[in-house]
């Protein structure tokens, strides 16, 4: 118990420690970058004079960055995110709005793919249609998740169909396409490793029908399985770029895009906080499930 | 060992892979060979390519001297009847960019004044009828001149702002001082070469009348008061936001036809038809914009239905959206593409003209463009009223290599600037670079993301060669670009005969010799060269066959006021 | 049959290397000679793959491009993976503060947006094809850290291993001939699949400006030119895609042919 309580503190402090450096990255990162808030704003009209001081004083950018930074930290504390000046709203109701459909996307797209994934396996390690499995996975590998947007679209004009722009159905479609190959390759390989080690043969002996036999070995590819699911989950929540924007998906990915291109500094951070906590959890719950979930690992604690 | 029996352990012949790219190619080859020839019998649609503009007539005129004017009919509907005519229509229409901020004196870019230009009205507009603008009073319902300083001008006393408030003087006075103090153009329009106010006081007669105080004579001024930049705002408004740009949709608010409902950043701007507008009541109930900023998903959205309209629609584009039976638009623009050459860098004028006479103008705007542009005669679209045709910089390559021989400037190089904004503009930066390298000039093309690119051309000056189009609202305007030390002056044009003719024009009372002046003006600058003048790209909308009366304007501006189905 | 498959992929990798490297000798027409006359015509015997939106050459644009997407790609995937999984394992060995910090540092570098990671390097040292490189393998390497890390830890938990210790193996010699054989087999795959990765990763840094200058052509930047011109004139995309999904397979065929060969020869 004691254990798990230092566990629980020692993750604490992780996300903080990665928050911390996250955000201050991006931070510096964006403000080196060439052009400000304030160039957006003007454009082509560069106003050197009074303009210029009284947006730069009123958006806190002509004080030393490491004190905005600073101060951007003691903000978040208290809840304080600031107001996006480009977006018309604060940016907590803006950055949480597409945080939760970027992790409904990242949610479903793990799900549909993963069911497709299992369902070939078990194709595939019933010895049905081999052929197929072997088909769809190389279909789904052979070209980027961001071509599968494009071609997909091209079908669906063809096809007459009207195509759902700003709904997450296209969006899911395309990343359950492109993921299916290559999870259904780490899931296949795993489970072919699971039925070379001596404890399937021992299940075999005792008679287990084909799917209980496909559950235990499913069960001894979950833990690894599970690492890779993470990571791209990870990835689809911080932003599919390119699926998002070819179907007008207001996710985080374009969130990110367009609050870099306006220089949208409040924006950016609070897009570096969910972010970072995210994915910092998202590593903590792997390696935790990790531990729980494979008896080897579990018996070294 | 066992354990390391990974891949796929399986006997199946890999075959199959390879049978599968087949299918994708094949896939791809089908939908191109089902979207070129799979249609039996194309029908051509007839499309309308000039638009008239009916509903106004526009008058076209000049401020003379102590001159009254006051509008011809009151346009406010008999609501009773009209309000049975009234459609409501949802129309939906596919942006290539997003609004770049929520503040109409902040608006800078084509979405920006395509959205808030619905929101929002100046004292003046512009007008439209098919081939010239013209600038006419917008709230304003009359105005006279009192001397040659000071104006008076009455607002329509009809109209309202979508808070219920009703229009008066006061509002109009603390907006223009905000365009003036916080709106970049603003500054450009109202300020003169010293960068001193051209109004110098605003005294508010009564509640609809108020008298603006000049420093000199300025002739522009109703065309500048027409720029969206100028727009009225409530008081409140415009003093809650007296420093800094407007940051909530509550606050957006106008007394144009649409009131903003919604903004999603980077998706998706809906504006609703506001039912207390003082002029003709569109039949447009809701305007949805949906920010798709792939071409071929603008394309998609438009074939399939999704959205009525799609914007920035590329030369190529056309003769696929028409075959697929959708309308295409054409309208001349204003926007000016051009390369703008730093005259810092490049000081003798013989190589600027070189590089003018260096490019196949006729070839570029033939086939890169496909003849949906006009080969530019002059520093300004010839839309704008007293634009004069001057001699072109015909396709050359002897006299340019002369010209450059004559200058010392041979064997050098010099570096593109181009935004990563447009792919439009990085092809043709490649057309650029193989012009000057047929003319003996290296030029090494630069991509910059765009807010970079702003920063390096027009606030740092470092920089060759760069592509960009500025779009001005007047030919006045458009001058000003290249006066010295202005703002939009990126690269540093400087000519004191130029600026003093400038100063002439302002302050000119003489119609006729103000054509004149602007002629010379035109000219100096022509010779001048700080820039490659190149095109005028055409404004292409692509629209569902079954909306009717869509207009264009020339600064790509959809008018929907006639919009029905 | 195993064979076949083995020799096929390997023949095509080392043809389209080829290509590549020969390009100068092979390609018809200069990659940046515009011809404006000649735009968007669809493939005919005088160009094969048919003309570009500036009239150049598709298929010698296509040749140039493939040996700058090798020359990019390859390199990136190679550097993560080594540095990733080579970190992974040592922090799966050391344990303790080393793997704290390690994982520390390579979940900022997860975090941090791959495009951000670009601007820095761009920042750093201009836009180059090394900045590019190093860019890509900076925002691969996480993936190949965890994956590596969580290989390794569970490679160091088999018997086998256990027993090996017991006999007084070295470190070093359990490091390279229990958890290196292990690593390859198990990231060979996605090393490969990492490669369309990488070559989408330089499409989409060519967004912003962080991709090789045009004229010059890349897999990444033709595609996310030609995608435009889908309606248009399809056969654009086509050539480059093809080239895309031929490589990917056939580089995901060589390396499960080549896993299993690591595990018959374990065996």
């Amino acid at each position: 118990m004691r254990r798990l309580w230092i566990n629980i503190v020692k993750g604490f402090l992780n996300l903080l420690l990665v928050f911390l450096i996250t955000t201050a990255v991006i931070y510096f990162l964006a403000r080196l970058f060439p052009g400000d808030t304030i160039t957006v704003l003007y454009g082509e009209v560069n106003s050197l004079q009074d303009g210029r001081r009284i947006l730069e004083a009123k958006l806190g950018l002509d004080i030393p960055l490491y004190i905005q930074l600073i101060s951007f930290w003691q903000k978040i504390l208290v809840g304080d995110w600031g107001i996006s000046i480009f977006a018309g709203k604060p940016v907590f109701d803006l950055v949480f709005q597409r945080y939760v459909n970027s992790l409904m996307l990242s949610f479903t797209a793990t799900l549909t793919t993963t069911a497709v994934c299992i369902l070939l396996a078990y194709l595939s390690f019933t010895r049905r249609c081999r052929r197929l499995t072997t088909l769809v996975a190389s279909i789904s590998t052979s070209i980027p998740a961001a071509l599968w947007g494009v071609m997909l679209m091209v079908a669906l004009v063809l096809a007459k169909v009207s195509i759902p722009f700003g709904s997450i159905i296209m969006p899911l479609i395309t990343l359950t396409i492109a993921g299916v190959g290559v999870f259904y390759t780490i899931l296949k390989s795993l489970i072919d490793e699971a039925l070379s080690e001596p404890f399937m043969a021992f299940y075999r002996a005792m008679g287990l029908t084909k799917s209980r036999l496909f559950l235990k070995a499913l069960r001894y590819a979950l833990p690894m399985y599970i690492t890779a699911v993470l990571y791209r989950m990870g990835l689809i929540i911080a932003g599919a770029v390119a699926t998002e924007t070819i179907f007008n998906y207001p996710g985080m990915g374009k969130l990110l895009i367009d609050a870099f291109a306006s220089r949208d500094y409040p924006v950016l951070l609070g897009w570096a906080v969910i972010i970072s906590l995210t994915l910092a959890a998202l590593n903590i719950t792997g390696d935790v499930m990790q531990d729980i979930l494979d008896p080897r690992v579990r018996e070294l604690m | 060992m066992f354990f390391f029996a990974l891949g796929c352990g399986e006997k199946v012949p890999r075959t199959g892979a390879y049978v599968a790219v087949g299918i994708v190619i094949a896939f791809l080859l089908g939908l191109g060979a089902g979207f070129l020839f799979g249609r039996g019998g194309v029908t051509t649609v007839t499309v309308p390519t000039t638009v008239t503009h009916t509903v106004e007539r526009t008058v076209t005129f000049t401020p003379p001297i102590l001159q009254q004017y006051t509008s011809p009919q009151p346009t406010a509907p008999t609501t009773a009847t009209q309000a049975q005519l009234l459609q409501n229509i949802t129309l939906k229409v596919a942006m290539s960019t997003d609004i770049r901020a929520l503040d109409i004196h902040f608006a800078m870019g084509v979405a920006d004044f395509e959205v808030l230009g619905k929101v929002y009205e100046a004292l003046f507009k512009i007008a439209w009828d098919g081939s010239k603008l013209a600038y006419v009073p917008g709230l304003v319902k009359s105005y006279s001149q009192l001397n040659e300083t000071a104006w008076l001008f009455i607002l329509r006393n009809n109209v309202v702002f979508h808070n219920g408030k009703k229009l008066t003087a006061e509002d109009v006075k603390y907006s223009l001082l905000r365009s003036i103090r916080l709106s970049g153009i603003g500054k450009q329009l109202l300020t003169d070469a010293a960068g001193n106010p051209i109004i110098t006081d605003i005294v508010i007669a009564n509640e609809t009348a108020f008298i603006l105080k000049l420093s000199a004579p300025f002739t522009p001024l109703f065309e500048n008061l027409a720029h969206l930049s100028t727009a009225i705002m409530p008081k409140e408004i415009a003093l809650k936001y007296w420093d800094g740009p407007i940051t909530s949709i509550e606050d957006v608010i106008g007394t144009g036809p649409f009131r903003l409902v919604s903004y999603e950043k980077g998706a998706k701007v809906v504006l609703q038809r506001f039912d207390g507008y003082w002029g003709n009541r569109p039949n447009v109930k809701t305007l949805e914009y949906l920010i798709m900023p792939d071409a071929s998903a603008r394309m998609s959205a438009v074939i399939s239905g999704v959205v009525d309209v799609a914007v920035g629609i590329s030369p190529d584009m056309v003769e696929a959206l028409r075959s697929q039976g959708i309308e295409v638009y054409r309208a001349p623009g204003v926007r000016l593409v051009l390369v703008a050459i730093n005259c810092k860098r490049v000081l003798d004028v013989r190589i600027r003209q070189a590089l003018n006479y260096a490019v196949n103008k006729e070839d570029v705007v033939k086939e890169f463009m496909r003849g949906y542009a006009e080969i530019a005669t002059s520093v300004a679209s010839p839309t704008f009223p007293n634009v004069v045709s001057l001699k072109p910089y015909t396709y050359n390559v002897t006299k340019a290599r002369q010209l450059l021989e004559e200058a010392g400037f041979v064997g050098k190089k010099l570096t593109l600037l181009t935004s990563t904004r447009s792919p439009k503009d990085i092809q043709l930066a490649q057309v650029i670079q193989q012009y000057l390298k047929n003319v003996g000039i290296e030029v090494e093309i630069v991509q910059m993301e765009h807010t970079a690119f702003l920063k390096r051309v027009f606030t740092d000056h470092d920089f060759d060669l760069a592509i960009y189009g500025p779009s001005p609202s007047s030919l006045y305007y458009a001058l000003t670009y290249w006066r010295t030390g202005a703002s939009l002056n990126g690269p540093e044009y400087s000519n004191p005969e130029y600026d003093k003719l400038l100063d002439e024009i302002a302050t000119e009372p003489s119609e006729v010799k103000r054509v004149e002046l602007y002629r010379k003006a035109q000219e100096i600058l022509w010779r001048d060269a700080p820039a490659i003048w190149l095109y005028f790209e055409d404004i292409l909308i692509a629209a569902r066959p079954g909306i009717k009366g869509l207009q264009v304007l020339p600064f790509q501006m959809l008018i929907v006021d006639n919009v029905y189905v | 049959m195993k064979n076949l498959a083995l020799g096929a992929s390997i023949l095509i990798i080392l043809a389209e290397l080829l290509l590549a490297l020969l390009a100068d000798l092979i390609a018809p027409y200069s990659y940046e000679a515009i011809d404006l006359g000649n735009r968007l015509s669809p493939p005919s015997p005088r160009h094969p793959l048919g003309t570009d939106p500036l009239g150049r050459d598709v298929f010698s644009r296509l040749i140039y491009a493939m040996r700058i997407t090798f020359i990019i790609a390859i390199p990136s995937v190679l550097i993560a993976a080594l540095m990733g999984a080579a970190v992974g394992a040592l922090a799966a060995a050391a344990k303790g503060f080393t793997d704290f910090v390690l994982s520390r540092i390579f979940d900022v570098m997860y975090a941090i947006p791959s495009f951000f990671i670009a601007i820095a390097v761009l920042l750093a040292m201009g836009s180059s094809v090394t900045g590019i490189i190093i860019a890509i393998s900076i925002s691969l390497a996480p993936m190949f850290f965890r994956l590596g890390k969580s290989i390794a830890r569970e490679t160091l938990t088999k018997p086998y291993v256990e027993a090996a210790k017991a006999i007084g193996a070295s470190p070093i010699w359990i490091a390279f001939n229990y958890v290196g054989r292990q690593l390859l087999a198990t990231l060979t795959p996605t090393a490969v699949y990492m490669l369309s990765t990488a070559i989408a990763l330089e499409a989409t840094f060519g967004i912003i400006g962080l991709s090789v200058s045009p004229p010059t052509p890349s897999l990444g930047n033709m595609i996310s030119e030609y995608k435009e011109y889908i309606f248009v004139a399809p056969w654009l995309a086509v050539a480059p895609i093809t080239v895309i999904a031929v490589t990917i397979t056939t580089l995901n065929t060589l390396a499960n042919e080549l896993s299993k060969r690591v595990a018959v020869f374990e065996k």
